[in-house]
């Protein structure tokens, strides 16, 4: 079912409707989330939050104006830097990303079997390295690369100028570049 | 890499985008016939996106249909807004029948006829009026 439909279903009281807008993109959504925050739990609960307000401003949802996706995607990142901001504010201090990426457990998902071993090591190496940049940065390579918005989407969730985005791009891409190229994987 | 290649990578990046104007990709595009390492910078940029792709995914700890249940909608009417009105009207009809000199024991007599009442009342929403006026004219 096209997911206008859904929406225009869901305001008209169905709520089996928005679950299945749900589960068409809670995977992609807690992705975003899980690598914006680097925690597990906290990016279940920002989940959590995401959908509860797309279901309650879903009437501001204009289909004319860019996809269902894009929409739930600006929010979602719109809600985890700012969650982040808030934390740096309530702490009093700048986060270390560096030391977050090393704490963050993403060797828990590694498989067993041989054959896909050094497959697995090079995702979870580059989730690694997405960790060590800073949250615009992270959020404009995963909007743009991982979602696969353009790059007015991206400007437009993360409320800067495509001048701007296109800045993040360029630079967190070459910080990638060259920490990839240190290891020995380009 | 040249200091001309570093100098034009962020050309050459708008290029890749598709974001870069005609001059600008007409630059970019005349290194790269010319230049192998930017060549190979672009292709190893590819791959980078590629590699975002496959790293962007992430399965929950708790499986995805743990992550979110739709919030149930709340009842216009909770039981709890209605205790509290029924105690409030109580209240109040006792506070005026006391004030209109009532005694206790009528008032409990009264307050006891009244919920014993309650359900024939309920059922019959005009004879709930009527009684709780006759009640009510009689004691002021």
């Amino acid at each position: 079912m096209d997911e206008r439909e859904l929406v225009q279903r869901c305001l008209q009281g169905d709520y089996q409707a928005f679950d299945e807008l749900v589960a068409r993109y809670r995977e992609r959504t807690y992705s975003l989330a899980v690598h914006l925050l680097a925690d597990r739990e906290w990016a279940e609960d920002m989940v959590q939050e995401v959908f509860l307000r797309a279901f309650q401003r879903l009437a501001l949802f204009d289909p004319n104006k860019g996809t269902f996706a894009s929409w739930l995607m600006t929010m979602t990142t719109r809600l985890c830097l700012n969650a982040l901001k808030k934390r740096n504010a309530e702490t009093h201090r700048q986060m270390a990303w560096e030391e977050e990426a090393t704490e963050f457990e993403w060797w828990e998902e590694v498989p067993t079997p041989e054959e896909i071993w050094w497959a697995t090591q090079q995702r979870l190496f580059v989730r690694r390295l997405l960790m060590t940049l800073p949250p615009p940065q992270r959020a404009a390579l995963l909007l743009r690369y991982g979602e696969g918005m353009s790059l007015q989407e991206v400007a437009q969730a993360l409320q800067v100028p495509v001048g701007t985005v296109k800045a993040w791009l360029f630079r967190g891409r070459e910080t990638l570049h060259r920490k990839l190229k240190e290891a020995g994987l380009l | 890499m040249t200091e001309e290649c570093q100098k034009l990578l962020p050309l050459i990046h708008d290029w890749v985008e598709g974001t870069a104007d005609e001059e600008t990709a007409f630059i970019a595009q005349q290194h790269l016939r010319q230049c192998f390492s930017c060549q190979q910078v672009v292709r190893e940029w590819e791959s980078i996106a590629e590699e975002i792709r496959a790293a962007f995914l992430v399965t929950a700890s708790h499986g995805e249909k743990g992550i979110w249940r739709l919030p149930k909608p709340e009842p216009l009417l909770s039981w709890r807004v209605l205790g509290i009105s029924g105690l409030l009207t109580t209240s109040l009809m006792g506070a005026t029948l006391l004030w209109q000199g009532t005694s206790l024991t009528d008032l409990l007599r009264l307050l006891v006829q009244w919920i014993l009442g309650t359900a024939q009342w309920m059922i019959f929403p005009v004879q709930w009026v009527q009684r709780f006026w006759d009640i009510f004219s009689h004691w002021a």
